[in-house]
């Protein structure tokens, strides 16, 4: 992706905007998994073997929309 | 230098802030999952069970997801890398 020439105050806006936007993503992916894959039960304080793994492909496939859609 | 310590402390406000906030919506959560009798004034034993299970569980799994996403985010990067390499030195 070709970044136009930006003055370096532009460049330190849209950088903090990125972090911005990374830190709100990263809340919203914790909270779009949880729904998805923890059940509501809470019968144990351990992460089962099958929540861990919904939790990775949670991720994985979450980041992949995110570069779809971008 | 006076910068970086200000920069930090307005980091550590932030980091802060985020904190409270996410602890306010843990608190919600696990209170809307686990506690549905309202017949007494106080928390049975079996709703204060699955509370701390909540926070515990919440936790363990924000854990996870924050080493998943370091992953990804290493990887990303690592390809931005490469990426901008190659096409700086076009050979």
């Amino acid at each position: 992706m070709a970044v136009p020439q930006l003055d370096p105050a532009k460049l330190q806006l849209v950088q903090e905007l990125e972090i911005e936007m990374m830190s709100d993503m990263y809340n919203r992916l914790v909270s779009a998994c949880h729904r998805k894959c923890i059940p509501i039960k809470y019968h144990e304080p351990e992460l089962g073997k099958g929540e861990s793994v919904c939790l990775d492909r949670c991720v994985a496939q979450y980041l992949d929309v995110h570069e779809r859609i971008g | 230098m006076a910068t970086p310590e200000m920069m930090s402390e307005v980091d550590q406000i932030k980091t802060f802030k985020d904190f409270l906030v996410q602890y306010n919506k843990l608190s919600e959560l696990c209170f809307n999952d686990c506690i549905h009798d309202f017949t007494s004034r106080t928390l049975k034993s079996t709703e204060d069970k699955c509370t701390v299970n909540c926070m515990e569980k919440y936790l363990r799994m924000n854990q996870r997801v924050s080493q998943r996403f370091h992953e990804f985010q290493m990887l990303a990067n690592e390809n931005m890398l490469a990426l901008a390499q190659k096409s700086g030195n076009p050979s």
